[in-house]
């Protein structure tokens, strides 16, 4: 696997971006510079460090990394792990595992990306835009709404990320009404280029589609429940586009994954 | 002065350099865990449940978090006999690994086979008969729930089998003792317990079971006390020795196994939590019989006082 720590890592900020939306800044050196984009970590929320709280770890990308030791998580509130670490005080310590997993492979974008991210999808979408540097990319976002939009434009101006941004948001508000994919779709006939993409189960299987029509690979970032986060309990599944009569195949998101090829998944 | 335990475990034909073992489909194949588990430093490993054909195993979603514990529906998905010898068990022999090969089949037959095919391979030290896997249509719960049918499997696997045999038993019986006295009559070498309780969860959104196999089985803190009596149970109905397990999160639970009777542990959910908890549980039971001066961590075995 290579390099995997377990590390008790400082919470140097949480901030609410949105309601139910966080960033969370840890200093985290040795996994900061063992990570690469698309990659994640797990993140224990019960027992100690903390007290009480629920067993397994929970899974987040990488949203930032940085060469001065730290990892930005961007997440959002969805039961009890999150909602644990959503009231954790800056100064307090986490255990995090990682990196873990497969991340993007970037090395071939040369000529022209498209970014995609749907809602906190954006987390690991981030990270990505911040490594491609000056390759030629543009980033499109699909937010549901005009606060979703704020909040992303506010992020990425942190980076110094140079490429077009193209914005929906199910509203129409401060964005283009509509699904992300509709733009994509266009951008693709206009200048077909390969995709990254991280968000909805629904907006990647789109991707994929979309991908496929166009004749350019796309790499997307999958979720599963996830209890080891190392390759060991096969609990991460997802189907594998593997065609065979023998019925089915199955990858580890935690493992193989969670950036896959889209023509590697059964949708 | 403080004297270095002796935590040996004797398991009559075999002897284990501690009692801590790494539970089936808990912690791969030993490899997936060796950075942060040297996974030759526990008493053994039992790796992830194998049949004689590769296993694709379940849909997902195959696993929930429930109120202290977790549910799995994994369905056994393994490499299956061949490319576990040729591929898996080298590594783990390599590192002087002492490996318990958890073996299932549709079958009697395929028991036999399985059983054959381990027997002719070195680096394997012992068998543990999964007749208690909740997660399959055929073979699994389906034999462990009958003390006759215990026995059937028992028998065959015993005679194809070069090692030690244990086997791993169902709490889901009513009389857990019938199936151990089976198991032992029909020449079982060992018995370990418990497996998972099937169980269930719903996602009340979604109006669907939170496992796509609608049922799994439960394992982790929620299921110690039932696992606690049934080594209880086992211990006094039989000689042969007990490995017990199910919930064991810290030395502190390790050490109630081993006091009710169980000569050996059995750690399984708690690897997830965090993949050095077998380690750290081996080490809080050393420390706990330097603190206590217990010399001889066989001495501890079975000694529940009941007034
Ligand atoms: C590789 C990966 C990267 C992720 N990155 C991010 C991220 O950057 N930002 C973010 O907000 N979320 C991310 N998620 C989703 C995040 O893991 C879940 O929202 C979180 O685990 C919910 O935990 P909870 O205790 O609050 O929710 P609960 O619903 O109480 O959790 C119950 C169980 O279900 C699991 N679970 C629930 N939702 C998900 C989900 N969507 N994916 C996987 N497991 C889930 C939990 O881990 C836990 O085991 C990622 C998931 C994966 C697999
Ligand atoms: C994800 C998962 C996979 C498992 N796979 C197997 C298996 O292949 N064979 C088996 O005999 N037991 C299997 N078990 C059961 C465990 O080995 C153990 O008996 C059970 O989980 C109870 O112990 P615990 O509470 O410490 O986890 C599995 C358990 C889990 C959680
Ligand atoms: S979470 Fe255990 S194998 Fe992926």
């Amino acid at each position: 696997m290579g390099d995997v720590f377990i590390k008790n890592c400082q919470v140097l900020e949480n901030r609410q971006l949105m309601e139910g939306t966080y960033l969370m800044r840890l200093r985290a050196p040795e996994i900061a510079a063992a990570a690469k984009p698309g990659q994640f970590v797990m993140v224990r929320t019960g027992s100690e460090p903390l007290e009480g709280g629920p067993l397994l770890r929970r899974p987040f990308s990488l949203h930032r990394l940085n060469s001065s030791g730290e990892i930005s998580l961007l997440y959002r509130v969805i039961g009890v792990g999150t909602r644990i670490m959503g009231g954790v005080e800056p100064g307090r310590e986490l255990e995090i595992m990682g990196p873990l997993g497969r991340g993007f492979d970037f090395s071939e974008a040369k000529e022209q990306s498209y970014l995609v991210a749907g809602g906190i999808g954006l987390a690991p979408m981030i990270a990505l835009a911040e490594a491609m540097g000056d390759r030629k990319s543009k980033f499109f976002y699909g937010a549901r709404t005009s606060k979703e939009v704020d909040v992303f434009l506010a992020l990425i101006r942190q980076t110094p990320y140079e490429g077009e941004l193209v914005l929906t948001s199910e509203d129409g508000l401060k964005a283009a009404k509509g699904m992300v994919t509709g733009p994509l779709a266009v951008a693709l006939e206009e200048e077909p280029a390969q995709l990254f993409a991280c968000g909805p189960r629904l907006m990647l299987a789109r991707v994929a589609v979309l991908a496929r029509e166009a004749g350019v690979r796309a790499q997307v970032s999958l979720e599963a429940n996830m209890a080891c986060g190392l390759g060991a309990c096969l609990s991460c599944a997802v189907e594998r586009a593997s065609g065979e009569e023998s019925g089915p195949v199955y990858s580890r998101v935690c493992f193989e994954g969670p950036v896959f090829f889209a023509e590697e998944v059964r949708w | 002065m403080v004297t270095q335990p002796d935590m040996r475990v004797d398991l009559g034909k075999l002897v284990l350099k501690n009692p801590v073992l790494a539970a089936s489909g808990t912690f791969g194949y030993g490899q997936e865990m060796a950075d942060f588990c040297d996974p030759a430093l526990l008493g053994g490993v039992v790796v992830k449940g194998l049949t004689l054909e590769p296993w694709p195993g379940n849909p997902p979603p195959r696993i929930v978090e429930t109120s202290a514990g977790m549910l799995n529906s994994i369905g056994l998905e393994n490499v299956g006999l061949d490319v576990f010898l040729k591929e898996k068990l080298p590594w783990l022999v390599e590192r002087n690994v002492t490996v318990v090969a958890n073996i299932l089949g549709k079958t009697v037959d395929e028991y036999a086979a399985l059983a054959q095919g381990l027997g002719k391979a070195d680096g394997v030290a012992m068998i543990e008969i999964n007749v208690s896997c909740p997660n399959v249509a055929a073979g699994g719960l389906a034999f462990g729930t009958s003390p006759e049918f215990t026995a059937q499997v028992v028998r065959v696997v015993v005679q194809a089998a070069e090692q030690p045999v244990m086997v791993k038993l169902t709490p889901m019986v009513s009389d857990i003792t019938a199936v151990a006295e089976a198991a032992v009559q029909a020449g079982a070498d060992i018995i370990s317990l418990i497996n998972t309780i099937p169980a269930m969860a719903v996602d009340l959104e979604n109006r669907r079971p939170a496992l796509k196999n609608v049922v799994g089985g439960l394992s982790g803190p929620a299921i110690k006390p039932v696992a606690l009596r049934l080594v209880w149970e086992v211990t006094r109905a039989v000689d042969a020795p007990v490995i017990g397990g199910g919930g064991i999160m810290t030395a502190e639970d390790a050490l109630e196994f081993l006091m009710v009777g169980a000569r050996a542990v059995q750690v399984g959910t708690a690897n997830f939590v965090d993949p050095r908890a077998a380690l750290k549980i081996l080490e809080g039971i050393e420390a706990y019989c330097k603190e206590k001066s217990i010399q001889d961590l066989s001495t501890w075995v079975g000694s529940l006082k009941i007034d």
